[in-house]
C-alpha cells in the first residue's frame, strides 16, 4: 500500500514536470517574438517629429486609415526638409506626392526589381540607400503591418504620357480633345447584384480597335509624338479641309470635321514601345504606315515619362501625309461588297498564282466581267473618300492571263464617277469616250501584265465620306448603313459594228485606284 | 520463452479448471461428510436456524469492508457484509447435531480479495481475514489490459473507432494480419474486408462488446493448434462474466464524463493574416488581388462583412463531448443454475459537434446444470452501435476538423446582412475555394449502424472427472446500415477524376449508403481425456472437429449531384454518376484435430498435434488428402516449453525475482 503511495506520487511528480516543460517549451515556439514591432506604420510617423508634414499629407489625402488598417504596404516618407517646398493646400500636389510615396508589400532596401507604387508608376532601389534616385536616410523600420523608409528628397514625380499632356500647359488643346471622350463606365464584371463598380474610360485611347493607345497605363511604353497648341492648330485648319462631311446641319458638320481631322492627325501620332528611328517604316498603333520613316522623329525636343517617350512638336510637326490621312483609296474588284454589277453582267472572281503569265495582280485575284449582246460592267464603291482631288486609275489585267491564245482580245469601255455632291445629291462625271483595253499593242508586242488606265484625272470631291475610329466603335453605329457614296462604273461599249470586228464584251479588272493629287 | 511459457500456462490453466472441476464433481460425488449429504436431503424446518456471526477483514489494513458476500452453497444460504466487515448467517441445524455441523463449509469471497473457504466448527462468532489479490480481475478497456503480446493501432480519436491489433506483426498469408477474437469461445465476426463508406473511419464490431461485460482476456501468440489457419496471427480469447455464485448480486453502474474541446497552438488570428497575405500577395495580378474581396476595406460594400471577420473556426466545430454510461447488471442463481443479466447503454459525444458513439447492449448468461454430469452454458446477446462520425483524414474538402484548421479566420460560418448583423443562413464555400466546416457537421454527419445478436450454447458432459465432451454451437447474426450524404451549399466542388488522371465530372453533392449482412454458424466437439494427472505427469489429450460457416453480403450504392440539397436519395443522383456496388462471400471451414500434450513435474512439456482441415477457400485441386470430394490440408504440430524460472537453481537468483513482484 505505501510502496503504491510513493510510486503514486513520484509518477504525479513526474507527469507535472513533463507538463510544465512541454508547454513552455510549446509556447516558445507558437508564441508572438517579443523583438516585433506592435505600432502601426500610421503611429510611427506621427511620432516621429521629423515626418510631420508627410503625416499631415496622409491625413489629408485619407492614406493614413490605410496605414492603419490589416494590410501590408511600404512608405517612403520624405522628411520635412524634403517637403519644403509642399503646398499642403494644392490637393492634387498632395495626392500625387502621397500615392508616389507607398507601395503595397514589404519592400526592404533588399528587394530587387520593381516595385509598383500606389499609383502604378514601378520604381526601383537604384542603390543600396537609394530608392528611385531619392537618398534613404533611415532604412527598413519594422512596423505591425510593413515597413518604413525616411528619404532626405522627395521622390521624382515622373508622369506619364496622359497626365503629362494634361499637366504641361503647351498641349491644351490635345489635351481637350482627348478629354472629350473620357466617360465613366459600368463595369459588369466587377459589379455584384449589391455594388456597382463604375471605371473612368476614354474610348478615343482604349478603344481595342480604333484607339489611338491607353496613354495613361503605367504597364505599357508607348512612344508619342505632342504637337503644341500652336502646331496642333495650324496641322488642323492644314488637314481638315479634306474632311468635310455632308450633314444637313452645317454646325453638325463642321464638328463632325473637325474631331475626323483631329483623329486623322492623332491617329499618325503614337507608337507602341520605343521606337526605332533608323528603321525603314514605321507603324503606328491606328495602324498608319509611315514610310519613309527617317526624319520623322527629328527636330523634336525628347521628354521621358514613366511609360514612354514623348517627342514635342514644338514648332513644326514632320509631315507623312500620304502615310498618315490621306491615303491612296484601293477598291479590290474581287471583293464581292464593294461592286455591284450591272444588269446581264456576269462577274467571275479569277484566282492567279505563280505559275500564271501574268504576275503582279494584287491579291493575286481579279474580276473578270462579261456579258453577252449588251454592254455590261459593274460598279465599285470606293470606301473613306475625302474631299480632296483624286486621280481615279483602274487596273486592268492583261487578257494573255487567259492564255496566250486571247492575248489579242480587245474591248473597249467607259467609266462613270458618281459622287455625293455639297448639297447631298449624287454628282455623276463621265468619261464616254471608249477607252480600248487589250494585251497586245499595235505591233503585237505584249502590253504590261497590269494596264493602268487614268479614268478621270484630278477630280475634286466637294464632300468627304468617311468614317472615323470613333464612329466606327460606337456599338449603336454597327447596324447603320455604310455604303460609300464614290462610286466607279467600268462599261464596255461595243456597238454591234465593233463587235463584227472582234471586240468582246469583256474585260478583267484588278483594282480601282484614287490617287489624292499632291499640289 | 514467452511463447513457451503462454503455452505452459494455458496447458497449467486448461488442467487446473479440470482439476478444480472434477474436485467440485468430486465433492458433490464423494461428500467430505455423510452429514453434510444428509442434510442436503432433510428439509429443515423453519424453526431450526443457528445465525452465525462473524466479522470479514482485509490482512493488509486490518479493517473490515462491505461488499463480501459469505455463502454456504449446501445450505443455500447467503449474506452480505455490512460497512463494518459484520455478517450474520442463518443456518439450518438438524435434529442430528448438537452444533451446526462441523462439516458446514462457508465460501467468503469479496472484489479485490482471494476468496476463502471457511469452516464454521461450531463457532458463532468468525473472524475471516482475506488478501488482496494481486490482479484485478474487471478491467475497463481492452489496452489497459494488454501489454507484450498485443499492441493496438488506434485508428483516429473519434469515438467508436476501431484499432489495428498486432500479434504477430505484418504477415500476409491470411490476407490478414490480425488477430482472431474469440468471445466465450465462438469466433466473435471482425470483418476486416468490410467495405465502408466513410472515408478515414474504421469500423470497430469489438464496440459491440460492452466492456463491463467483459471478465478476462488472453492472448494466445499461436492459435493454430485449436482455431486452425484462422488463428496463425494470434487469438485475443475474450470471456464475459458470467454468475460466480447464488447469491443474488444486483450491481448498477452509472459514468459521467466530459471530454473538452481541444485545442490548437496558437495560430495568427484575423489581422495577422491579413497583414501577411497581404504581403505575400505580390506575385499575383492586380485583377486577382482586387478580386479577392478581402483585401477591400470598404464597409459600405455588400460582401464587407462576410470577409472581415474573427472567426475562431475550431471551436465552431468543436465542443465538450459528454460521455455516459449506464448499466445494470443481476446475478444469481441456485444450484440448478445461475445466471447472470446485464443491460447497458452508452452514449459518447466526440468532440466534432454532431459526432456521437452510442450502444445499447443486453446479455444474458447462463450456466445450467442440466443433470450432474451434462452441463450447458447458454449465452443470448444482442448489441447494436450507433454512431455519427465525420469523414476523417487530409481530406480538405470534406473533414470539418481539417477544415476548421486551414480555413481563413476573416470568414464566418452564417451570411451577413448589408448592416453587419449575421443571419441563419450559412456561408457557401469562400473566395479561396475552402468550404464551410459547419456544413459537414450536424446533421450532414454520416451514420453508422450495426446490430448484432449472438447466441452461444455449450454443453458439455463429463464422463468421468477426467474424460469430458465438450461442444459449441455458436450462431450470429449482424447487419450493417451506413448511410451518408454531403451537401452542395457549404462544400467545395470536388472534380472526380478518371484513370488517366482526367476530370470528367464534378461532384457537388454526395449519396452513399451501405447495407451489409452476416451470418455465422461455428460449431465444434471435443473430448478430452485427462490421461495422467499427478504432480510428475500430466497427459492430455483431446480429439475434435470444428466446422465453421458464414455467409456474408454488402451492397453499396455511391452517387453524385441530385440536383438540390433537398433531395437526398440515391435514386436522385445523376444516372451517370452513380455506382451500385456489393459483394457475397461465403465460407466454409471444418477440421478434424487431435492433440496429445504432455508436462512432466510441470515444468517441461511437449505436445503433438494433427489437424485436419478444409475449406471452401481452398480449391478442387489443393493438393493434401482427398476425402468426400473435397482437399483437406494435413497441419501436423509439434510444440515444447520449459519453464525456466520453475527451476530449482532459479530460485535463488534474487535478480530475477523481483520480476514478479
Amino acid at each position: 500500500m505505501k510502496r503504491n503511495a510513493i510510486i503514486a506520487t513520484l509518477a504525479v511528480l513526474v507527469g507535472l514536470l513533463v507538463w510544465s516543460a512541454c508547454s513552455s517549451e510549446w509556447d516558445d515556439h507558437y508564441g508572438r517574438r517579443s523583438d516585433l514591432s506592435t505600432r502601426c506604420l500610421m503611429d510611427i510617423i506621427e511620432a516621429d517629429g521629423q515626418l510631420s508634414t508627410f503625416s499631415q499629407a496622409l491625413k489629408q489625402t485619407g492614406i493614413d486609415s490605410v496605414l492603419r488598417s490589416d494590410q501590408t504596404y511600404t512608405v517612403w516618407a520624405p522628411t520635412d526638409e524634403a517637403l519644403a517646398t509642399l503646398d499642403l493646400t494644392d490637393a492634387a500636389a498632395v495626392q500625387r506626392l502621397v500615392m508616389n510615396h507607398v507601395a503595397r508589400f514589404s519592400n526592404p532596401t533588399s528587394t530587387a526589381g520593381s516595385v509598383v507604387m500606389l499609383n502604378g508608376k514601378s520604381m526601383r532601389y537604384t542603390s543600396a540607400m537609394a530608392f528611385n534616385e531619392a537618398t534613404i536616410d533611415e532604412a527598413n523600420i519594422v512596423a505591425v503591418n510593413g515597413l518604413l523608409h525616411k528619404l532626405s528628397a522627395q521622390i521624382p514625380y515622373r508622369y506619364n504620357l496622359r497626365e503629362l499632356m494634361d499637366a504641361d500647359g503647351r498641349f491644351k488643346e490635345l489635351s481637350a480633345f482627348v478629354a472629350r471622350f473620357d466617360q465613366r463606365v459600368y463595369d459588369e464584371r466587377r459589379s455584384t447584384s449589391y455594388d456597382s463598380v463604375f471605371v473612368d474610360y476614354n474610348a478615343l485611347l482604349q478603344d481595342v480597335k480604333y484607339g489611338v493607345g491607353d496613354l495613361a497605363d503605367e504597364d505599357s511604353l508607348f512612344t508619342m509624338i505632342l504637337p503644341t497648341d500652336a502646331v496642333w492648330q495650324a496641322e488642323l485648319e492644314r488637314i481638315s479641309s479634306a474632311f468635310a462631311p455632308y450633314n444637313a446641319d452645317a454646325v453638325a458638320a463642321d464638328s463632325i470635321r473637325r474631331v475626323q481631322a483631329a483623329q486623322a492627325l492623332l491617329g499618325g501620332l503614337t507608337f507602341r514601345g520605343i521606337v526605332d528611328a533608323t528603321a525603314d517604316s514605321l507603324v503606328t498603333i491606328t495602324g498608319k504606315v509611315i514610310k519613309p520613316a527617317k526624319d520623322y522623329l527629328e527636330g523634336y525636343e525628347r521628354i521621358e515619362a514613366s511609360n514612354g517617350i514623348i517627342y514635342v512638336a514644338a514648332t513644326s510637326l514632320n509631315r507623312n501625309d500620304a502615310g498618315v490621312w490621306r491615303h491612296v483609296l484601293l477598291t479590290e474588284a474581287e471583293d464581292l461588297d464593294s461592286r455591284v454589277a450591272m444588269a446581264g453582267s456576269n462577274c467571275y472572281v479569277r484566282n492567279t498564282d505563280a505559275s500564271s503569265l501574268v504576275q503582279g495582280v494584287s491579291e493575286n485575284s481579279y474580276l473578270e466581267v462579261s456579258s453577252g449582246n449588251v454592254d455590261g460592267g459593274s460598279t465599285f464603291y470606293v470606301a473613306n473618300a475625302l474631299a480632296t482631288k483624286y486621280d481615279v486609275y483602274v487596273d486592268f489585267v492583261n487578257p494573255i492571263v487567259d492564255g496566250e491564245n486571247v492575248a489579242a482580245e480587245r474591248t473597249k469601255v467607259t467609266f462613270q464617277l458618281m459622287y455625293r455632291g455639297a448639297n447631298g445629291r449624287s454628282t455623276a462625271m463621265n468619261q464616254n469616250t471608249p477607252t480600248e483595253i487589250t494585251g497586245v499593242d499595235a505591233d503585237g508586242a505584249r502590253l504590261p501584265d497590269i494596264i493602268s488606265v487614268r479614268a478621270f484625272e484630278a477630280v475634286e470631291l466637294p464632300v468627304s465620306d468617311c468614317y472615323d475610329g470613333m464612329w466606327l466603335a460606337d456599338p449603336a453605329h454597327a447596324a447603320l448603313d455604310m455604303t460609300p457614296t464614290t462610286t466607279l462604273r467600268v462599261q464596255t461599249r461595243v456597238t454591234a459594228a465593233d463587235a463584227r470586228n472582234g471586240y468582246v464584251r469583256k474585260f478583267r479588272i484588278d483594282r480601282v485606284r484614287l490617287v489624292p493629287v499632291t499640289d | 520463452m514467452n511463447t513457451m511459457k503462454c503455452h505452459i500456462t494455458f496447458l497449467l490453466l486448461v488442467c487446473s479448471a479440470m482439476m478444480a472441476a472434477a474436485q467440485r464433481f468430486d465433492k458433490l460425488t464423494s461428500g467430505q461428510a455423510d452429514s453434510t449429504l444428509a442434510m442436503v436431503r432433510e428439509r429443515p424446518s423453519s424453526a431450526d436456524f443457528v445465525t452465525v456471526r462473524g466479522r470479514v477483514v482485509r490482512v493488509a489494513t486490518g479493517e473490515g469492508f462491505a461488499g463480501a458476500s459469505i455463502t454456504s452453497a449446501e445450505l443455500r444460504a447467503s449474506a452480505m457484509t455490512d460497512d463494518d466487515g459484520r455478517f450474520e448467517i442463518r443456518l439450518p441445524s438438524t435434529t442430528r447435531q448438537a452444533h451446526v455441523g462441523t462439516g458446514v463449509l462457508l465460501e467468503v469471497t469479496a472484489p479485490g480479495c482471494v476468496g476463502q473457504v471457511v469452516a464454521v466448527q461450531g463457532r458463532t462468532d468468525i473472524l475471516v481475514r482475506l488478501l488482496d489479490a494481486i490482479d484485478d480481475s474487471t478491467p475497463s478497456e481492452l489496452n489497459l489490459r494488454i501489454t507484450g503480446p498485443l499492441r493496438a493501432t488506434r485508428q483516429s480519436g473519434q469515438p467508436g473507432s476501431g484499432e489495428t491489433y498486432f500479434v504477430r506483426g505484418l504477415q500476409s498469408i491470411n490476407l490478414s494480419s490480425q488477430p482472431l477474437f474469440v468471445v466465450d469461445g465462438a469466433v466473435w465476426q471482425m470483418q476486416e474486408d468490410a467495405h465502408t463508406s466513410v472515408a478515414g473511419y474504421t469500423d470497430n464490431p469489438l464496440s459491440l462488446i460492452d466492456p463491463d461485460d467483459i471478465e478476462s482476456i488472453d492472448v494466445m501468440r499461436d492459435g493454430t493448434a485449436i482455431w486452425g489457419a484462422k488463428g496463425a496471427a494470434g487469438v485475443v480469447m475474450i470471456r464475459t462474466r458470467r454468475a460466480k455464485d447464488m447469491a443474488t448480486r444486483i450491481e448498477a453502474n452509472l459514468s459521467m464524463g466530459f471530454v473538452t474541446p481541444y485545442s490548437s497552438p496558437t495560430m495568427m488570428q484575423a489581422e495577422a493574416y491579413t497583414r501577411y497575405a497581404t504581403d505575400v500577395m505580390r506575385g499575383m495580378k492586380a485583377e486577382e488581388r482586387g478580386a479577392l474581396h478581402f483585401t477591400q476595406n470598404d464597409p459600405s460594400r455588400s460582401y464587407y462583412w462576410d470577409t472581415h471577420q474573427q472567426t475562431d473556426w475550431i471551436s465552431e466545430v468543436n465542443r465538450t463531448g459528454f460521455m455516459q454510461q449506464y448499466g445494470i447488471n443481476v446475478a444469481g442463481g441456485d444450484d440448478v443454475a445461475l445466471y447472470r443479466f446485464s443491460l447497458g447503454y452508452g452514449k459518447n459525444e466526440g468532440n466534432v459537434d454532431g459526432t456521437s458513439f452510442g450502444r445499447l447492449n443486453v446479455r444474458f448468461n447462463s450456466d445450467i446444470h442440466l443433470t450432474e454430469r451434462l452441463f450447458l452454458a447458454a449465452d443470448i446477446a444482442y448489441a447494436q452501435t450507433m454512431s455519427r462520425v465525420n469523414i476523417d483524414g487530409l481530406d480538405d474538402v470534406h473533414n470539418p476538423a481539417y477544415l476548421a484548421m486551414v480555413k481563413s479566420p476573416l470568414y464566418g460560418p452564417w451570411q451577413h446582412n448589408l448592416s453587419g448583423q449575421e443571419t441563419n443562413r450559412m456561408n457557401d464555400t469562400d473566395e479561396l475555394g475552402v468550404g464551410n466546416p459547419i456544413a459537414l457537421t450536424g446533421d450532414n454527419l454520416p451514420d453508422i449502424d450495426r446490430y448484432r445478436f449472438n447466441l452461444n450454447l455449450r454443453p458439455s458432459y463429463a464422463f468421468t472427472d477426467r474424460l469430458k465432451l465438450n461442444a459449441t454451437l455458436g450462431f450470429s447474426w449482424d447487419k450493417t446500415a451506413e448511410d451518408l450524404f454531403l451537401p452542395d451549399h457549404g462544400v467545395a466542388d470536388m472534380p472526380l477524376h478518371n484513370a488517366q488522371g482526367e476530370v470528367y465530372a464534378t461532384a457537388l453533392n454526395t449519396v452513399s449508403n451501405l447495407m451489409a449482412r452476416q451470418s455465422t454458424l461455428s460449431a465444434e466437439g471435443r473430448l478430452d481425456w485427462a490421461v495422467l494427472k499427478d504432480y510428475r505427469h500430466a497427459l492430455d489429450l483431446v480429439a475434435g472437429g470444428r466446422f465453421y460457416n458464414t455467409y456474408y453480403k454488402w451492397n453499396s450504392g455511391l452517387g453524385y449531384n441530385t440536383g438540390s440539397d433537398f433531395m437526398r436519395a440515391l435514386s436522385n443522383t445523376n444516372s451517370s454518376l452513380r455506382w451500385i456496388d456489393g459483394e457475397s462471400d461465403k465460407e466454409r471451414d471444418a477440421a478434424w484435430f487431435l492433440t496429445a500434450d504432455y508436462a512432466f513435474l510441470k515444468r517441461y512439456s511437449v505436445g503433438l498435434g494433427l489437424e485436419l482441415a478444409t475449406s471452401s477457400r481452398y480449391g478442387r485441386k489443393a493438393g493434401g488428402v482427398d476425402l468426400f470430394g473435397v482437399s483437406w490440408s494435413v497441419n501436423p504440430s509439434l510444440q515444447a516449453a520449459w519453464l525456466i524460472t520453475g527451476e530449482r537453481w532459479m530460485q535463488r537468483l534474487r535478480a530475477v525475482n523481483t520480476v514478479w513482484r
